[in-house]
């Protein structure tokens, strides 16, 4: 199993002057750029740490919010692709349905994969429904744009006999020819995260790799499940290097120390879901007959609080969940390193197996002094023993 | 917004009589786009709390932005007394609240950029010339009656009429007053 280390290098010296929303309309007074810089230092340090751990690196991005100050998932990654010289490099990822210029992103993942001598692995994501407003593209028809601009993105990256043209529903170019061509043949591997069974489908039909991201002991089996069946019908076997999961972990030496740690990351869920309702559920976004549901049940916000749930069913507020909580809903694995491998390992038989566990080792509130300690120990204690998993 | 105009067009097209359109908030904007197109078969127009249009700097919003707006804010600005016309979602049937969404779901698809207007339709508005009538709900706050009289102005032939005690959607919280004024307009001022 690789392991790949994500942070949404949050800026929390603000949460405590904010309310009823971390992002959209949060004001970037809140933001103090001496501090800021402070933190981009603090969590690129963290990154470049794991090229000594054999950690693998992965960056996302999210806009206009207090929760994760990474505005552009690859400008750390052009920075890591330089400062580390082994572990792989996951943007998860590049929101393609909201930029407005496909060619550019062929551009800067092609340059990263280059200066890193062919380490990047490529992540499209649809993004979560409050990056509609910051990026102010159309919701009605995200899913299209998306597509084409996959498309598209693609064959720029393995057209290497001069421009191409390409006049599509929404992007329209007459000289496709990017430069650098990617260092890696054909191209990167492609990944994108998926929250259900539809959407892994759909992944899984154009054999990309999917990440899964706080889905818990509930919801994850279906969705692998619904890969593997598409992955099959389509003729391609799907190991288990095709699936990924998203934990945060939280590794101590004694169990307390552990909990203590993914208390401190488990601010990344708490404040995750803090938004202004009113971008909760943008027009389109979701299906009509979803929409219908969400409308009935009184509104995108009361669905998106009934997504966490314990092994048994029951729904777990994630804005005051608990470390016990979270474990038992396998969204955190922490204690011990003992702990933390026999979690993962009955997830792991849960779900079926999986080849990439994408591990938040820094979220929220922890200290660098204790997610160095954290990544530290994971490397040493925990990662040995997944070598025979996925 | 222009695949719907021409769809109207092609429907008039087909017409004896020439027609009243009367379009409200979105429906208006595609009113203007038909008009200024061709008003062949077009008698009279009634624009009722349209939209459509800029007349404002790029830094000053003309048309309140419904998306982002807290949803008790959205129906104070939309009605002037939402709790006598907003209905109760959760009593709704299935196939209702599935109308509900996909209706909003175009609605997003036409207006969501550039939002709710578009910037070529203001220099071809001279060319609605029939007899219009602008009506608006005095306490509309999507978009307020000064944008209506801004409309109306910069129409041909029209007038402007405020309906008292409404929001944006008189029609529906005041539908004989509306149907009134449209009747009496119709009277006298179709082109035939």
């Amino acid at each position: 199993m690789k392991v790949w280390h994500f942070s949404e290098m949050a800026y929390h010296p603000a949460w405590p002057d904010l309310a009823d929303s971390y992002r959209v309309i949060v004001p970037n007074r809140f933001y103090d750029p001496k501090i800021g810089a402070d933190l981009y230092h603090r969590y690129l340090d963290e990154w470049a740490l794991c090229d000594e751990l054999g950690i693998n690196i992965m960056t996302n991005e999210h806009h206009a919010t207090a929760t994760c100050s990474d505005s552009v998932c690859t400008i750390p990654m052009a920075i890591l692709a330089r400062e580390t010289k082994t572990v792989r490099l996951l943007a998860l990822g590049m929101p393609i349905g909201n930029r407005n210029d496909p060619v550019r992103v062929a551009e800067e993942y092609s340059m990263i994969d280059v200066i890193s001598r062919g380490r990047l692995e490529m992540g499209f994501v649809k993004g979560v429904p409050f990056e509609i407003s910051p990026a102010n593209t159309n919701p009605a028809d995200l899913s299209e744009r998306f597509w084409e601009a996959y498309d598209l993105i693609l064959k720029a990256l393995t057209s290497h006999d001069g421009p191409f043209n390409w006049e599509g529903t929404h992007f329209q170019y007459r000289s496709v020819n990017v430069w650098p061509r990617p260092y890696q043949t054909p191209h990167p591997p492609v990944w994108t995260p998926v929250g259900s069974a539809a959407s892994a489908t759909e992944a899984a039909s154009r054999g990309m790799v999917i990440g899964v991201l706080n889905t818990g002991w509930a919801r994850t089996p279906a969705i692998f499940e619904a890969y593997r069946k598409k992955a099959r019908e389509r003729g391609r076997e799907p190991t288990p290097d095709r699936l990924a999961y998203m934990a945060l972990v939280g590794v101590g030496h004694t169990r307390e120390e552990g909990h203590r740690r993914a208390d401190q990351i488990l601010g990344y869920s708490r404040t995750s879901g803090i938004v202004a309702p009113q971008f909760a559920n943008p027009p389109g976004y979701v299906a009509p007959n979803a929409a219908a549901q969400m409308l009935k049940g009184g509104g995108a916000m009361a669905a998106r609080a009934t997504r966490v749930q314990t092994k048994d069913g029951h729904p777990i507020n994630p804005r005051t969940m608990s470390v016990d909580e979270a474990i038992d809903a396998g969204l955190s694995f922490a204690g011990t390193p003992d702990d933390v491998y026999d979690q993962l390992k009955a997830f792991y038989d849960h779900v079926g197996s999986f080849g990439h566990l994408l591990m938040m080792g820094q979220g929220g509130l922890i200290s660098h002094a204790d997610t160095v300690d954290n990544l530290t120990l994971f490397s040493k204690e925990v990662l040995p023993r997944l070598a025979g998993l996925g | 917004m222009h695949d719907i105009a021409y769809l109207y067009l092609d429907w008039l097209d087909r017409q004896h009589e020439r027609a009243v359109i009367v379009g409200s908030s979105i429906g208006g904007w595609i009113a203007l786009e038909i008009c200024v197109r061709s008003v062949e078969h077009v008698g009279a127009l009634v624009l009722i709390d349209s939209l459509g249009v800029k007349f404002g700097g790029r830094e000053e919003r003309d048309i309140a932005d419904i998306y982002a707006l807290p949803e008790d804010e959205l129906r104070r600005r939309t009605f002037f007394d939402p709790a006598r016309v907003v209905p109760d979602y959760s009593s709704l049937g299935d196939d209702e609240l599935t109308a509900i969404a996909r209706d909003r779901e175009a609605t997003a698809l036409y207006g969501w950029r550039p939002y709710m207007h578009d910037p070529g339709l203001r220099q071809w508005l001279h060319r609605v010339r029939v007899p219009t009538l602008v009506l608006w709900g005095e306490d509309d706050g999507i978009v307020p009656p000064e944008y209506g009289q801004r409309l109306c102005a910069a129409l041909p032939s029209a007038k402007f009429e405020r309906i008292a005690e409404a929001g944006h959607y008189p029609q529906v919280e005041h539908p004989d007053a509306v149907a009134d004024a449209i009747e009496r307009f119709a009277a006298t001022g179709v082109t035939r």
